[in-house]
């Protein structure tokens, strides 16, 4: 099974802490992976992509995460962005960035990763990214804290949205998201928890770790290649 | 007619910060039961059918046998676990199988 792990944020200027998490990810049986920098500004060079791949033998992509504060600061940041061949994740909790971003076609992910923006999901932003073919990512981090009173509640407004999600006809990812490196944990392991404690089927949660995330990176694949138009188009002579 | 409960036999490998941290039977069954009462509460505890089969520190991997409808319940539990006596770790689950010699076979373990 070709579980994703969609979202590792890791200082990638550190060869060392990058290879202990390759180690670690190794080591917890992730197989396909998707890097981000800490900042949005950091440029991913074919340099330091050829390094950390020759690095492990886990499949590797990379993204950044925008972290627009408002409107403005976002319609900057996103003209940086045109023809980008990584994935391009916004996040935000402010909604009329999420409205803008989930319109835009060169963002690929709307990500949620605290439960602050979690709980400002609407349906007028589901409605848009299943329209607008844009991913929508769920971060299960505020599911593994220490803190009871807060696990509680953060259970209880993940299972909430998430339900509404399974309702819509978007696109989503599940990730780990793991703050630190011995928060990582086994996609299939993470199944399991969204299976039991969020009342997810089993298959509905499955595509998120694995049927979604696939289809994403193959559209970014087909999005990059200059011979194809789209799915099941591709130039062949002339033009 | 008798209807024997169905097992699942769960493999799960150790990843410690400290190598040479062992991790006890006894400490390792009392933090999985307090995150299967966290998680589960009793209903989920009646069901689980939880028994320890290894837990081999020197090559950093357990086996548990639990009953067949609660095996996600039981990941679940694994997973969740962040550490032990203050000590971060990471149980990961690696295989399930139905049997405890197929499950060795496969695995490799003696």
């Amino acid at each position: 099974m070709a579980y994703y792990e969609t979202r590792l944020r890791v200082d990638l200027q550190n060869s060392e802490e990058v290879a202990e998490y390759l180690n670690t990810c190794e080591q917890v049986g992730i197989t396909n992976l998707i890097i981000e920098p800490l900042t949005s500004e950091f440029m991913i060079t074919d340099a330091i992509k050829n390094q950390i791949q020759s690095l492990t033998n886990i499949k590797i992509y990379f993204r950044i995460t925008m972290n627009p504060r408002n409107l403005k600061e976002f319609n900057r940041k996103i003209q940086k962005f045109n023809n980008f061949k990584y994935l391009l994740a916004v996040e935000s909790s402010n909604k009329r960035i999420q409205l803008k971003a989930s319109k835009d076609s060169r963002v690929d992910i709307l990500t949620f990763s605290n439960i602050r923006k979690i709980k400002s999901i609407s349906k007028g932003v589901l409605s848009l990214l299943s329209q607008n073919n844009t991913y929508l990512e769920l971060s299960l981090s505020p599911l593994l804290i220490n803190n009871k009173s807060e696990q509680s509640r953060n259970f209880r407004i993940t299972y909430r949205f998430m339900e509404r999600v399974l309702n819509s006809r978007v696109k989503y990812l599940l990730c780990g998201d793991a703050p630190s490196r011995f928060c990582l944990r086994n996609p299939r392991a993470l199944i399991s928890i969204c299976v039991s404690l969020l009342d997810i089927p089993i298959q509905k949660a499955k595509m998120g770790f694995e049927k979604y995330p696939q289809t994403l990176v193959k559209d970014k694949f087909i999005k990059n290649d200059t011979q194809k138009f789209g799915n099941g188009f591709k130039l062949i002579g002339g033009g | 007619m008798k209807i024997k409960e169905r097992q699942r036999y769960i493999l799960f490998q150790i990843i410690k910060k400290k190598e040479n941290m062992k991790v006890k039977k006894s400490i390792f069954l009392k933090t999985l039961w307090s995150s299967i009462w966290r998680y589960f509460g009793l209903k989920g505890a009646n069901k689980m059918g939880l028994w320890l089969v290894e837990l081999n520190n020197k090559n950093n991997y357990g086996i548990l046998r639990v009953s067949q409808y609660s095996k996600e319940m039981a990941i679940s539990a694994l997973t969740l676990i962040k550490n032990i006596n203050g000590m971060p770790i990471i149980f990961s689950t690696v295989k399930t199988s139905g049997t405890l010699k197929s499950l060795k076979k496969n695995n490799r373990i003696e």
